[in-house]
């Protein structure tokens, strides 16, 4: 009994020094939005930052909504000034770095909205990842501002 | 034949050693003389802004719209499609910032002429909810292609249908021009803003620019 007791101390302040082991040793989706969209606009775009705090990289390999038919991962880009949008199969977060969806760059391509959404509105997001759990985000409708992009 | 074969070398040699000269020298030249001219003002055409010639294509109330409501204002033309969820709504909400703050700052704004490169999804009933979004004052352009190609063959807007099966046939995605093209009142092109664009410095060159031709005609 006294050396359990002993060897249960003795792994307290192991614990201490990385709490992070307990509580945040996994996927964390941070600024999740929906950009407001004019109304007859059929498809929209979602943003946020997915933090990486594990020690493998992590794959997002697909998305889903209640809200949207279908979901997928694209990046619009410039070339020679002319604005251009792929599709991208997975996103690699690397191990202990995080990755952003942002305008103008990486986005989620929310395709066939079930009614119009406004800002204020929430909709409930799920993320799949490869050998990881499926995250639900709550992602906010939003206006962009000028100086966001 | 030997003696002609043995001369040809020699003639060439002289023929590309001139051309390398002449391509040398005006491509010397000309960069410096362009750079000359437009170092006041990025993007400025001076001093040969374009005369854009007649076409004609409806706004997004089925209201015609043609070379001559160029004439006589500042207008600033943007291409885009509405089914594009992230460059082009970012670009029409900067224009509508662009316009406001001129007005804040009782600074003449110009007309914002939005144009579509998509006709077959954007009817003008399909662009009169998308333009009032942004901004009721601003027109948004539609048309058949070949009355389209009319004024974007002119400006030498780009776009094409990408051929991409995951996004799907309704869904489907268009690469395009993303500059914003400034018209005088004369009805010239007299600037290109590329993007990426941002607020301030389109203001600033918007105003440089017209200052510039405004100076020009009175002088
Ligand atoms: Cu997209």
């Amino acid at each position: 009994m006294k050396k359990l007791v002993i060897l249960l101390l003795s792994l307290v302040p192991a614990l201490l020094l990385t709490p992070h082991l307990l509580a945040e040793e996994t996927v964390v989706i941070e600024k999740a939005w929906i950009r407001e969209a004019p109304p007859p606009v059929e498809v929209l775009a979602a943003y946020m930052v997915i933090k990486n705090p594990t020690d493998k990289d992590i794959i997002l390999t697909d998305a889903e909504s209640s809200r949207f038919k279908h979901i997928m991962f694209h990046q619009s880009m410039l070339e020679n000034g002319i604005v251009k949008m792929r599709h991208v199969e997975n996103i690699v977060i690397p191990a202990h770095s995080s990755f952003e969806f942002k305008p103008g760059s990486f986005h989620l391509m929310l395709m066939g909205k079930d009614k119009i959404l406004q800002a204020g509105d929430k909709v409930q997001l799920r993320l799949f990842f490869e050998n990881n759990e499926p995250v639900e985000v709550l992602a906010v409708v939003k206006k962009i501002e000028a100086e966001e992009e | 034949m030997s003696s002609a074969s043995g001369k040809t070398p020699l003639i060439l040699l002289a023929l590309a050693a001139l051309l390398a000269g002449a391509f040398l020298f005006l491509s010397l030249d000309k960069p410096q003389r362009i750079a000359h001219t437009q170092q006041k003002i990025p993007g400025l055409l001076w001093p040969a802004p374009k005369p854009l010639t007649v076409f004609e294509l409806r706004d997004q109330n089925n209201t015609p719209f043609t070379l001559e409501d160029l004439k006589g204002r500042w207008s600033m033309l943007f291409f885009g499609y509405t089914h594009c969820p992230d460059v082009c709504p970012t670009t029409m909400t900067l224009l509508d910032s662009v316009v406001d703050e001129l007005k804040s700052e009782k600074k003449s704004a110009p007309q914002v002429v939005f144009i579509t490169i998509d006709p077959e999804r954007d009817t003008p009933k399909h662009l009169a909810d998308y333009i009032t979004y942004f901004n009721p004052d601003f027109r948004g352009l539609s048309g058949t292609p070949e009355k389209l190609s009319i004024l974007t063959g002119q400006l030498g807007i780009l776009s094409m249908k990408v051929d991409d099966q995951k996004t799907g046939k309704e869904g489907y995605i268009m690469d395009h021009t993303a500059s914003i093209f400034l018209i005088g009142p004369e009805a010239r092109l007299i600037g290109v803003f590329s993007p990426p664009h941002n607020k301030e410095d389109i203001m600033q060159r918007y105003l440089e620019m017209r200052k510039f031709i405004e100076k020009q005609a009175s002088s």
